[in-house]
Order: C-alpha cells, then sequence, then structure tokens
C-alpha cells in the first residue's frame, strides 16, 4: 500500500513537470512567432516609406531642374541615389543607399538657398513637405522596427527561450542602422 | 499596539514603491484633466483653452476624433518631429482603430510648431497639406508672438476641415463611439477583478487555513498554469503589475510571520490598486483620455 502511495507520488510530480515543460515551450513558440511578426511588420513599413520617398524624387528633380541650369551634379547625385536605393536589396545596403539618398537631398536644399523664386513656389514646398513627411515617417518607423528587433533578441537570448529558439531555429536579426546625417529630418524654414 | 501601527506604515510604504516605479519613466509632458487643452508653456488665453476644449469634445463625441493641443517650453534636446510622435503614442491620441488623432504641438524656446497626423486622418491632411496650413495660418502669427491666435486659427482650419468631412459622410455614426469603449475597457476590467479575485481567495485559502496548505498551494499553480496558457501575455502582464507581485510580497512576509494582514484589507487594496489606474476603469461623463489611436509621424512642422 505504502509502496503504491509512493509510486503515485511519483507519477504525478513527472506529469506535472512535463505538463509544466509543455506549456513553457508552447508559451515560448508563441511568444517569439508573436515577437518575429511584429518585427517583419515594422520592417515592411520602413520599406513602404523609404518607397514613399524614393517615389517623390522624380517629381522634385523635374520641379528644381527648370530654376537650376549650373547645378546638374546635385541633380545627378539624387537621381543616381535613388537608383541605388531602388536596387538595394538587403537591410545593410538599403540603410546605406537611405543615408547617401538623404545626404543628397540636404545638399540640393543648401544650394535652393540661392534660387529665391524656387524656394518660394508653392510647388516645391509642397514636395518639401511630403519628403520632409516621409523623412519623418522613414525615422519612427525605423526607431518602432529598432526597438521590435531589441525586444526580438534579447527575448529569444534569454533563458529558457533560448532552448526553444535553437530547437525551432529563431535566428537573431540586425538592426536597422541610422548612418549619419540619415538622423536629422531637414528642417524646412521659410523666413 | 504601536508595533503593529510600524508594520502597517511599512507594508504601505513598500506597496508605495511598487506602485511608483512604473511611472517615472517618461520625460516628456503628460496630458493634463482635461485632454485636448495642455498649455505648459502658458501662451494660451482663457477663451480659447474653453474654445478649444469644447470644440473638441464635439468632435470627439460625434465619431471619436481627438484634437489635442500641446504647449511646452522646451523640448529638452529633442527633434520637435520625435517629441511629437512620442507625446502623440504617449497620450493615444485618437482612436485605437480609426487612428483619427491630430496633435498641435507648439514649443516656445525653440519656437517650433508642428502639426501630427495620425495614420487614420492622413488621407485628409496630407504632408504637403499641413505645411500648406501651417505657412497661411499660423506661422504669420507665430512670428509676431501672437501665440494664442496663431494656435485658435490652426486649430480652427483643421477643426472646420474634420466636421466638413464627419457632416458630409454622416452615414456612420452614433453609438460605436460609447460601445467601443465599453468594448475596449470593459473586459480588462472584469478580468482583471476577476483574477484579483480568485488570487485573492487563493491567498487567503494558504493564509488562513495552514492546515489545508498543501491542497491550496496545488490549486494554485494549476491555477497560474492555466492561466498562462490559454490567456494573451497581455492580460497577464497586466495583472502580474496589477496584483500579483505585490500579493507575494504580502504572501512572503506573512509565512515570514513578520506582517498581521486581516483577509479584509486586501478588498480596500484592490480598490486602491483600480483607482491608481484609472485608464483601466470605466471613464466618467467629464473625464477625457487618448483612445489608443497612434501616429507614424505623418505631418509638418515650421519654424517661426
Amino acid at each position: 500500500m505504502q509502496g503504491k502511495r509512493k509510486l503515485l507520488i511519483i507519477i504525478g510530480v513527472i506529469v506535472l513537470l512535463v505538463l509544466l515543460i509543455v506549456v513553457g515551450v508552447v508559451n515560448s513558440y508563441n511568444s517569439i512567432v508573436t515577437r518575429e511578426e511584429n518585427l517583419n511588420k515594422s520592417f515592411s513599413n520602413v520599406d513602404t516609406y523609404l518607397q514613399r520617398r524614393a517615389d517623390l524624387i522624380p517629381n522634385l528633380v523635374s520641379s528644381v531642374k527648370g530654376y537650376m541650369e549650373h547645378e546638374e551634379k546635385i541633380v545627378e547625385n539624387i537621381t543616381s541615389a535613388r537608383e541605388n536605393l531602388m536596387n538595394a536589396k538587403t537591410l545593410d545596403e538599403k540603410s546605406k543607399a537611405n543615408a547617401k539618398l538623404t545626404d543628397a537631398i540636404n545638399n540640393l536644399y543648401v544650394v535652393v538657398e540661392n534660387y529665391p523664386d524656387l524656394k518660394t513656389s508653392q510647388n516645391f514646398i509642397a514636395l518639401q513637405d511630403e519628403i520632409a513627411g516621409s523623412e519623418n515617417r522613414i525615422s519612427t518607423a525605423r526607431k518602432d522596427y529598432n526597438e521590435a528587433v531589441n525586444s526580438y533578441n534579447s527575448f529569444i537570448k534569454r533563458f529558457p527561450t533560448n532552448v526553444v529558439a535553437s530547437i525551432f531555429g529563431f535566428e537573431s536579426k540586425s538592426y536597422f542602422e541610422a548612418s549619419e546625417g540619415a538622423s536629422d529630418v531637414p528642417q524646412v524654414s521659410f523666413e | 499596539m504601536y508595533h503593529k501601527c510600524l508594520l502597517n506604515n511599512f507594508k504601505l510604504i513598500i506597496l508605495a514603491l511598487i506602485l511608483i516605479i512604473p511611472t517615472f519613466v517618461d520625460a516628456r509632458v503628460s496630458p493634463t484633466d482635461s485632454f485636448f487643452v495642455n498649455d505648459y508653456a502658458n501662451v494660451l488665453s482663457y477663451e480659447t483653452k474653453n474654445y478649444i476644449q469644447e470644440s473638441s469634445e464635439k468632435i470627439y463625441k460625434k465619431d471619436g476624433t481627438q484634437i489635442v493641443v500641446v504647449t511646452v517650453s522646451s523640448l529638452d534636446g529633442e527633434s520637435i518631429e520625435s517629441y511629437a510622435t512620442g507625446i502623440f503614442r504617449d497620450f493615444k491620441i485618437g482612436d485605437a482603430k480609426k487612428n483619427n488623432g491630430l496633435l498641435i504641438l507648439l514649443s516656445l524656446e525653440e519656437r517650433e510648431v508642428r502639426v501630427e497626423v495620425g495614420y487614420g486622418l492622413e488621407g485628409l491632411f496630407n504632408d504637403a497639406k499641413v505645411g500648406r496650413y501651417l505657412d497661411k495660418y499660423v506661422v504669420p502669427y507665430l512670428k509676431t508672438n501672437d501665440f494664442d491666435k496663431g494656435i485658435k486659427q490652426g486649430y480652427d482650419v483643421f477643426y472646420n476641415e474634420i466636421m466638413l468631412t464627419l457632416d458630409t459622410n454622416a452615414s456612420y455614426q452614433g453609438d460605436e463611439n460609447l460601445s467601443h469603449l465599453m468594448s475596449s475597457n470593459l473586459p480588462v476590467l472584469l478580468f482583471t477583478a476577476f483574477i484579483g479575485i480568485l488570487v485573492g481567495y487563493f491567498y487567503a485559502l494558504i493564509v488562513e487555513n495552514k492546515g489545508n496548505l498543501k491542497g491550496a498551494s496545488i490549486g494554485f499553480v494549476v491555477l497560474v498554469l492555466i492561466l498562462s496558457t490559454f490567456i494573451p501575455s497581455k492580460l497577464i502582464m497586466l495583472y502580474t503589475r496589477c496584483f500579483f507581485i505585490p500579493f507575494l510580497i504580502m504572501f512572503l512576509l506573512k509565512v515570514l510571520g513578520i506582517l498581521s494582514v486581516k483577509y479584509s484589507d486586501d478588498g480596500d487594496y484592490m480598490k486602491r490598486m483600480l483607482d491608481r489606474h484609472p485608464t483601466r476603469g470605466i471613464s466618467g461623463s467629464s473625464i477625457f483620455r487618448g483612445g489608443g489611436g497612434s501616429s507614424g509621424g505623418g505631418g509638418a512642422s515650421r519654424k517661426f
């Protein structure tokens, strides 16, 4: 009788332990998947806004061309930076190309100061607002994405999630780096 | 008697610490009680504040759109874009599903103004349009330091345009707003209360019936297991923050024999917890708060 009771207790403990492990694994797996989805969503937001800004560039170029005949180099830089961004595949390439495009646009804004007619034209102001808005959206989306990456990475490195993550092959993701100059949105100011 | 009093104070201090810690995170301003007008820089006249408050309440009651005005004396080194997005999300301006929020932010020190548009209103106000409105209606007054007029004019343009669109597609209106409010807050409240009662019940079992400690402990473990499998982790976190840690600490103290808490205390304790988190209660008629909206950085900024 005594032995049977002992056996029951042991079985009970084992069942409880197995249950605990199963619940833990299921829970971790689901949490990882949720975080990964969140991360993918944030990344596609970054992509959308990069695309949105790139789409505005041809308009900017054509509206600027009529005013600036001697600044072909700057305009060319913008066009080629846009090409690069459109062709970029990996995250790293994208973030570099994005920073280059931002620099090229900022160079243009500096030169525009010398063209009062262009600077005050409604069309140009509207375009500038749209581009600044896109840049700001990119930086917000990038911040969100990096937060998602941070939460995901630290989650799959923590015990006991790391065990589950390695069993199911979840790997840590890389950040979308803000390259130099890309972090500040150009201020539109009309005195 | 004195001894007991001292211990009760000790208990209160621990509870206060647990509750206060999560609130000291943000350096940005937080919403005032009136929610729609937050004049931290003290640049708006009484009439303007009243006007904005009344208009915003009116449009909010109509379809949940929230137009919020914030003035600050300084951005503390942050860019106005990220500051605006930050408070937009902190305030949760606009409805959670429609994201129909609009924020007008003015900073005195940097002499900058920004209108941040929630996702749901981006179609109505694209960035170029916001910039144009700022140039036309707001910046000229701000340049002459007539902040009151500038903000009011700007507010009016956006308010009138939203109102106009609401009136033209007046088909979907009515109690949607109220029902949404109930559906988002009530289950969370009920769930929290339910968990609180359950945990409290098991806590009482464990503490009061020391003889049946084993049974109660197993029951408690099983309950936690079931809850953690079938209930979203967000709610679990909420309930953990609200009830679990304080109860755990109280339980440990009780086991160690330091604390003499009667079960009847816990009712008041739960009430205090709910009072400390008013966002989880059902909102009263005159108190407004964010509807859960967000923004992705749409809008335009100007220096003046």
